[in-house]
């Protein structure tokens, strides 16, 4: 019996309402209800006190139902377009951020379908908080407690951005790698803009309380771009579609161009026009490369030396070591640091010219060419990325320089020029020192310094020679260094008359690098004549 | 404000009450409805229909203390209209066709029916339903698919609880004959091939 009735109820249990008919079925009924209500008397029974009431109120509700109606018409409107229209510019504090964060934000955040979407909506959420905390931090309203707000949001948003780019990398790694770029690219102007709010106004105590309140928000946006940016360089887009991305972007930012060139100063075109031209000669050396031009393989490894002779020791010279620097680090990283010690051990620079020429002898195997291709579109793209936020944010324009957020990428030749400008500085110092009349309490760091600063020139020569630019930027920046601590030592004492001027306008003038090289070297061999003539 | 609204909870007014006994039955209502008369609209229809009737009756005056019963009335009411709307052969004609004799004493016993039952496949019982006239159907289902007991049965259908209580019995019978005439004729056909 049991078991029949189980059974039996089982099976009609399959029988129900469908939630549409269920819905329909409600609909008919309390319309129903509507068109034939209880009669007044009939609400007020069941004996309960308060009933009388409750039918009196509803009474009144019920005469003026028309009414009601059309208000509540108008306000459903107003709820439903207005409220998010005006709440587009709350920030927090204001009565319709919550309207703005909560409902509008999260009604277009569940419109967007493609994940690659959705990272990008999550990430301009996180880019409005910081403008917002920015905002209120200029007026002066930056609380506490709304920035420990905007901390959490752009915690959550991040989050949320990860999340959506670690669902894509399951289903589309090439995706997920793009958009990881995307997201480090806009951290970094997020960063940048944060700096330069806060430098912007040191100026008062008021200012000063200021710029102490978004340090907290600087320093989390700082770590997600780390973050974002170590992520970002551990993906692997593949080349075709990587390439498609930074043409399709490039062709957007030409058009955004395009629109703001009528309004832009001409130094900005300049700015920018520069900017397009380094990324366009990116994606040119990268095409190039791809295709396996030998012209673009050679370009490659001279870059690859400079990067190598930069970072890596003479011990830990292996080929799988370059490709990894190359793809994983950018140029300018470590160039502090190098400076620093080439000013401390005068041996460095001597030692890493010769890994740089040794490294010469490497040849690139497919995988390290792949890398680089890689890293050079990846930078290529970033750096569009980059261009198209400074182009649409006025936020971002105002609180940075495009030098800032995006430095010139340098040609060779660019760089050349710019390492002999210096040079002929640093030689008009060496020579005006020449002339100083030493004192004792100085000789012995003057003597060092200028062994130093001739060493460094020495080693520049022969970078220069070898075409090897990084090392050439480091050894210029060391002697430049070197000759401003001398010219500070001696800057007091009186200058012997004038017997070396003939040299001076000769440096100045040439152009040729070996010629230079063999007058700073002859300049350098005079320093300690000289000093004994001062003795 | 918030006393008012606690004893609503309780009591509730005439609406609320209605509207929760709609949330509470329309799916039983509408299962018991379409397993009588196998058409999922007039279903719904007739679902509906109870619905407005057992308001209209709450319009006029009534009181409801359990809704349950009253709107398997109704409902049963509405069903039996359907019925005679369709025209569908009497019950007599039925049961005539069938071949099915009056019952004996033992058929008054709740026991007996449990004992039937258990010979029986629920599943396969189901799906006979269908085919089943209306008047051992709607006890059927009242007892199986709706629980109901003989006693609310009785009062639903205004029968006696014996008169109930048979009915079911013989349901039951005619299911199991109905159930085996099937095996015979598959094995037949079986057997044919």
């Amino acid at each position: 019996m049991k078991r029949f009735s189980q059974q039996f109820k089982k099976k009609s249990e399959t029988i129900r309402l469908r939630a549409s008919e269920r819905g329909d079925l409600r609909d008919r009924l309390t319309s129903y209800m509507e068109y034939h209500p209880l009669p007044a008397d009939r609400k007020a029974s069941k004996s309960v006190s308060t009933e009388g009431f409750v039918s009196e109120s509803s009474r009144r509700i019920s005469i003026s139902m028309t009414y009601v109606r059309g208000l509540a018409g108008a306000f459903a409107v107003f709820m439903i377009v207005g409220v998010p229209v005006v709440a587009e510019k709350a920030v927090p504090g204001d009565m319709l951020y919550a309207v703005k964060t909560n409902i509008t934000e999260e009604v277009r955040a569940s419109l967007t379908l493609s994940p690659y979407a959705k990272v990008e909506w999550e990430t301009e959420r996180l880019e409005r908080r910081v403008a917002e905390a920015r905002l209120l931090a200029t007026e002066g309203k930056l609380t506490p407690e709304v920035e420990a707000e905007v901390a959490q949001a752009v915690k959550e948003h991040t989050d949320a951005a990860q999340e959506g780019i670690a669902s894509m990398r399951e289903t589309d790694e090439d995706e997920a790698a793009m958009a990881e770029i995307t997201f480090a690219s806009a951290m970094e102007v997020q960063s940048d803009v944060l700096a330069g709010t806060m430098a912007k106004e040191p100026d008062s105590v008021d200012s000063v309380e200021r710029g102490q309140s978004i340090v907290v928000l600087a320093g989390i946006v700082n770590g997600v771009r780390d973050h974002a940016s170590v992520a970002q360089a551990g993906s692997k887009p593949s080349y075709t579609k990587l390439l498609a991305n930074v043409e399709s972007q490039t062709t957007r930012v030409y058009e955004l161009f395009e629109s703001v060139k009528k309004q832009a100063g001409d130094e900005e075109i300049l700015n920018i026009e520069r900017r397009l031209a380094d990324i366009g000669r990116k994606v040119t050396t990268a095409i190039d490369l791809h295709a396996n031009e030998p012209e673009a393989i050679v370009k490659v490894e001279s870059v690859i030396e400079e990067m190598t002779s930069e970072d890596v020791p003479a011990e830990e010279e292996e080929p799988v070591d370059v490709a990894q620097e190359v793809a994983a680090e950018a140029e300018e990283s470590s160039e502090d640091t190098a400076t620093t010690t080439a000013e401390n051990e005068p041996e460095v620079p001597v030692e890493e010219a010769i890994d740089a020429v040794v490294v010469q002898e490497v040849v690139l195997t497919d995988e390290e060419r792949n890398a680089y291709t890689i890293a050079l579109l990846r930078e290529a793209l970033t750096g569009v990325q980059k261009l198209i936020i400074f182009m649409t944010d006025i936020d971002v324009r105002e609180n940075v320089t495009i030098e800032e957020l995006l430095p010139v990428t340098f040609t060779e030749q660019e760089r050349t020029d710019t390492i002999l400008t210096q040079l002929d500085e640093v030689l008009l110092i060496q020579a005006d020192i020449e002339r100083v009349a030493i004192t004792d309490a100085v000789r012995e760091q003057v003597v060092l310094g200028s062994a130093l600063l001739a060493t460094e020139l020495e080693s520049l020569t022969q970078m220069l020679a070898e075409r090897n630019l990084a090392q050439a930027e480091k050894n210029i920046a060391a002697a430049t260094v070197i000759a401003d601590e001398l010219r500070e030592l001696t800057v007091d004492l009186p200058r012997m008359a004038d017997t070396e001027e003939v040299v001076q306008p000769e440096v100045a003038e040439d152009g040729e690098v070996s010629e230079e090289a063999e007058k700073s070297e002859e300049v350098d061999e005079e320093v300690p004549a000289e000093e004994d003539v001062a003795e | 404000m918030v006393g008012q609204r606690m004893k609503d909870d309780i009591t509730g007014s005439h609406e609320e009450r209605f509207l929760k006994a709609f949330e509470e039955y329309s799916d039983a209502l509408f299962r018991h409805a379409f397993l009588r008369i196998s058409d999922r609209e007039r279903a719904v229809d007739v679902v509906h229909d109870t619905f407005t009737k057992v308001w209209t009756y709450v319009r006029n005056g009534h009181e409801i203390d359990q809704f349950r019963p009253f709107l398997y009335k109704v409902l049963n009411n509405l069903i039996i209209d359907e019925y005679r709307k369709a025209k569908e052969a009497s019950l007599d004609a039925l049961m005539e066709i069938d071949g099915i004799d009056e019952g004996t004493f033992d058929e008054l016993s709740e026991n007996t029916v449990e004992s039937l039952a258990a010979t029986l496949d629920g599943k396969k019982a189901f799906e006979m339903l269908e085919e089943m006239p209306d008047t051992y159907k709607e006890v059927i289902i009242l007892k199986f698919v709706d629980g109901l007991g003989p006693k609310e049965i009785a009062v639903l259908l205004e029968e006696s609880e014996n008169v109930v209580s048979v009915r079911i019995h013989r349901g039951l019978k005619v299911l199991r004959q109905m159930i085996e005439q099937k095996e015979k004729e598959a094995a037949a056909k079986v057997g044919k091939k």
